[in-house]
């Protein structure tokens, strides 16, 4: 079902060969020992540079289908990123955007800038890096240099005061200006938030946020939001977060910014892929009606979405609704063609991979039942639930609580129900989550809660692994 | 007295220093508004110049947007990947030359949500709009490029176009997006590092409605002036925020505080002069108050002496000549002390208002010759006859003392001061109910310039003629005051030699007998 297709492998990376299995060669001490070495470690970089650093998977729900009906059939793109050796990371651009208003004095500002420079630590010294502070104004700190000059960056880091009100917007847009000087789509371009509090000056709606968020995802700066404490907008960070397609992570304390840092950084620095467009082609009577947990776009049969990276080791996966019109029994279709193009990270050219997804009609159930894909079906409810989660966060929102607690209920009977016919137990862990948010909307630390949700909702949308 | 020097004083200090104050005041704001009008107009300059760099960014923009469309084929499914691709855009669109649209297209049956919603808020204004705009005429910017912004309005939001015209008479055109556009527009303002918070000032990049997109500078002050940015973002401006400032502040202090030196010395003054004055005018009552003391005391010492004189010379021998002549003595010059101690007395309680009338029976005539007869010794010594004329004799209505007080002031004058004159003529005659009584001298006369002066206490005519003689200048004083108690008057009255004077007094006849 899938078809691997490269793009041209540039001359320069033949040289590159040829070069090291010089080297090899005049290192060997044993002419015979070398010149086996040398045979073996040129096949293995062969055998490396024409693997991709993206896997891709394409399957339905099931590759049986129910004949002589229309079929409601999820498609799953599944994208992950190869395990990357060290030496040939992606090198970085990053800017650091920290909330100095006065909610964040004391303990929690030096956390952020103790955090803020251990990460600085995880670069090297190609790394390009740059520190910005906002209160109600906003001050560049550290403009974007290179992370060599340790102890400059450090020392500026440091004499960080907190202030008033907070200028939110302002604060990312600096940090993306100091990302733009040195930007270069060779390198990963990113933007780390670090807030405590509601954004008050500039614009500080969840849309404007999100707008710059789309905004920055086209050209290719993504900003993860860290959310400290108890005071902080969840619904604008997230919203930044989403559609820029970075991380998002709510921190209750200030001791686990260091972690929290390291895990970002732990993505940074493991990128393999980016610029991904995924393209799916539904075939003629294909009905695409809607993308899963992602944005994208809906252009008659074609459906286009995106996302900003791939991290190694890491799976991401864009899931499609189509209605699949009603066809004879034993008849088998594509339908849809699945075409991704990325930047590949190695190779630094633009990679394609396709592949087709096709079923079959049948009238057996038994049939349907043996060709269901667990894992597709599991993520497919997941997500699903996810969006009843939401609605029930709404409901919650414009006061009517108990609606929303009885939507989070029916929500995890339906989970337990499914984790019983899929044989999948993580479902059920996903019924008792709903279970207990649904008493969570009682609580008196609402506030925490809701912010709890909404983290897990990102990062289980957004299959962030931390 | 002390009262309505004080007041003066009070008056003479404090108008114009009032004025002063008020010319001050009215001065200094004059200032105050000369210096605000100065730093607005600095500060508007701040603004204009930054204003300057918005207008550079939007040259610059609209170059970059004219390559950007310049490179647009009109490829459906190329513009929408251009679209995806460009963080600038929120949708391009293209008109045909009929004005129609021809991307996106209500007629294109796979419109994705962002297209169909694009078409929904752009239909009516964006269409109109652009439809009849003249692109060589008018609207153009800057030079060369004939493309054209414009805005409009959707919920409370601004929307901002760029569209130009292609060589088929086509319009092609890019709806910006707005969070993008101003986050890029606010790149060419500067940050605020930490040494800059504390600086008087600040600057904001906010909507007309005042919702600030981004400010720089301090955190303190209101705002002072604004600027609107120049078209196609002439809804959105540049504030000047700056503290409450007192301009001409340190003109202002100056100023009052020299005023308020000049005043509190001026006030040290005037205290020390009213104090140094309160107190010449105590130590002067003092005196004043010493000497009435004093003749008070003599007063009764003296009365004494007059009595016992008195009774010794009803008890003499007639024959005793010259123990005659020596007690005619002691009683004419205790007679003398008398009158002198009384007319101090008198002059003291005049000052007061003390005087008081005793009505009393009693014949002028019969006082007239007392009062001869008191001085006939001191008249005889120098010379000087008396010549008494009266006309009659009736018993009136008087103050006996009261006027024999006035009589011996008259007569001790001329005794005084026109002796060489050798004669004294005294008449009387009653004209209804009044009593005139003219003494006459033939001295050197009054001077017709002092013939008011010598009423007033004190003043002595100074002559050759007079040096020598001793008085204190308060009998004339007395006498006129006196007379006018007893309802008339003491004039001097034009004589061809010597001084005359008419005494009148109020003296009505006592009925029945």
């Amino acid at each position: 079902m899938i078809s691997e297709k490269e793009g041209k492998v540039p001359s320069r990376q033949k040289n590159t060969l040829m070069q090291n299995k010089e080297i090899v060669m005049k290192t060997a001490k044993k002419f015979k020992m070398g010149l086996v070495l040398g045979v073996f470690i040129f096949l293995g970089q062969t055998i490396f540079s024409f693997a991709d650093p993206i896997q891709l998977s394409l399957t339905t729900g099931s590759t049986y289908l129910y004949a002589n009906q229309k079929n409601v059939v999820p498609l799953k793109v599944g994208l992950t990123g190869f395990y990357l050796p060290s030496k040939t990371r992606t090198p970085v651009n990053v800017s650091i955007v920290l909330d100095k208003s006065g909610s964040m004095g004391g303990d929690k500002i030096e956390r952020a800038k103790e955090a803020a420079i251990m990460a600085i630590s995880l670069l090297d010294s190609e790394d390009i890096v740059s520190v910005v502070a906002y209160d109600d104004t906003v001050e560049v700190i550290v403009p974007a240099t290179k992370a060599r000059d340790r102890e400059r960056i450090i020392y500026s880091i440091s004499h960080i005061y907190s202030g008033n009100s907070t200028a939110l917007f302002a604060g990312v847009c600096k940090g993306v200006e100091e990302v733009r000087k040195f930007y270069d789509r060779n390198r990963v371009n990113r933007v780390i938030l670090l807030s405590d509090g509601m954004a008050n000056v500039g614009p500080s709606s969840t849309y404007d946020l999100g707008e710059l968020g789309m905004s920055l995802r086209r050209e290719g700066i993504s900003v993860t939001t860290l959310g400290l404490g108890l005071g902080y907008n969840e619904d604008l960070m997230v919203e930044l977060a989403g559609r820029s397609d970075g991380n998002h992570s709510f921190i209750e304390n200030a001791n686990d910014l260091s972690r929290i840092f390291n895990n970002e950084f732990g993505d940074i620095l493991s990128v393999v892929a980016q610029d991904i467009q995924v393209m799916i082609q539904c075939r003629e009577g294909v009905r695409p009606i809607r993308l899963l947990g992602r944005e994208g776009d809906i252009h008659g049969q074609t459906v286009i979405t995106t996302l900003n990276q791939l991290y190694s080791n890491q799976e991401k996966f864009v899931l499609l609704e189509v209605e699949v019109p009603a066809s004879p029994v034993g008849r088998s279709m594509d339908i849809a063609q699945v075409e991704i193009s990325y930047a590949n990270m190695l190779t630094k050219a633009l990679s394609r991979i396709s592949g087709t997804l096709g079923v079959t009609f049948t009238e057996s159930q038994k049939e349907v039942e043996r060709t269901i894909d667990k894992n597709t079906m599991v993520d497919y409810v997941k997500q699903n639930a996810i969006i009843e989660e939401k609605r029930a966060l709404e409901l919650r929102d414009k006061g009517r609580k108990e609606e929303a607690q009885q939507l989070l209920l029916k929500n995890a009977v339906d989970l337990s129900n499914y984790s019983e016919t899929l044989g999948a137990p993580e479902l059920k862990k996903s019924a008792e989550k709903s279970k207990s948010q649904s008493s969570d909307m009682d609580s008196i630390s609402w506030e925490k809660q809701r912010k709890s949700m909404k983290n897990d909702q990102y990062k289980d949308t957004n299959q962030q692994k931390w | 007295m002390k009262f309505k020097l004080l007041i003066i004083f009070l008056f003479i200090l404090i108008l114009p220093l009032t004025l002063l104050l008020g010319i001050g005041l009215k001065w200094s704001q004059d200032e105050q508004k000369i210096i605000q009008n100065q730093i607005n107009e600095l500060n508007l300059q701040k603004l204009q110049l930054l204003r300057q760099t918005v207008d550079s960014f939007i040259q610059n923009e609209q170059k970059e947007l004219h390559e950007f469309l310049s490179s647009i084929n009109e490829d459906k499914s190329q513009l929408r990947d251009l679209i995806r691709k460009s963080p600038k855009v929120s949708q391009l669109f293209i008109l045909d030359s009929k004005g129609g649209w021809s991307y996106p297209s209500p007629a294109m049956d796979d419109l994705s949500e962002n297209e169909r919603q694009f078409l929904e808020r752009s239909d009516k204004r964006l269409y109109q709009k652009i439809r009849q705009m003249d692109f060589q005429a008018g609207e153009v910017q800057r030079s060369s490029q004939l493309g054209i912004w414009s805005s409009y309005f959707w919920n409370n939001q601004m929307v901002l176009i760029y569209s130009e015209k292609t060589a088929e008479n086509k319009i092609i055109g890019i709806e910006l997006n707005r969070i993008n556009f101003i986050s890029r527009l606010m790149s060419v303002f500067p940050d605020t590092p930490q040494n800059e918070k504390s600086k008087p000032f600040r600057i904001s990049f906010n909507d007309s409605q005042g919702n600030i997109f981004y400010q720089w500078g301090s955190n303190k002050g209101t705002p002072k002036v604004k600027l609107n940015l120049s078209s196609p973002l002439d809804s959105m401006e540049l504030t000047y925020y700056s503290e409450e400032e007192n301009p001409g502040r340190s003109f202002r202090f100056n100023f009052f505080s020299g005023l308020g030196f000049l005043v509190v010395s001026l006030l040290g003054m005037g205290f020390y002069f009213y104090r140094e004055n309160a107190r010449e005018i105590r130590e002067a009552e003092k005196r004043v108050t010493f000497v009435n003391l004093v003749s008070h005391e003599l007063k009764t010492p003296l009365t004494n002496i007059r009595m016992y004189s008195e009774l010794l010379e009803q008890y003499l021998d007639e024959t005793d000549e010259k123990s005659s002549q020596y007690l005619k003595v002691l009683v004419s010059e205790s007679e003398r002390l008398s009158r002198l101690i009384g007319n101090v007395l008198s002059f003291a309680k005049k000052e007061k208002n003390q005087l008081k009338l005793r009505k009393n029976s009693g014949s002028i005539k019969k006082i007239i010759e007392k009062s001869i007869e008191q001085f006939s010794l001191s008249l005889k010594e120098k010379g000087i006859e008396v010549v008494f004329t009266s006309q009659e004799d009736s018993l009136v209505e008087l103050d006996e003392d009261l006027v024999l007080q006035i009589i011996g002031n008259l007569i001790s004058n001329v005794e005084k001061y026109a002796p060489l004159g050798k004669v004294i003529k005294i008449e009387h005659r009653k004209e209804g109910e009044r009593s005139v009584v003219t003494v006459s001298d033939e001295g050197p006369g009054i001077p017709k310039e002092k013939r008011e002066k010598i009423f007033e206490p004190f003043f002595r005519l100074a002559n050759q003629l007079t040096a020598g003689a001793t008085g204190t200048g308060i009998g004339l004083t007395i006498a006129r005051d006196l007379a006018r108690l007893h309802g008339g008057d003491l004039v001097l009255v034009d004589s061809e030699k010597g001084a005359s004077f008419q005494l009148t007094i109020l003296t009505p006849e006592i009925q029945g007998d």
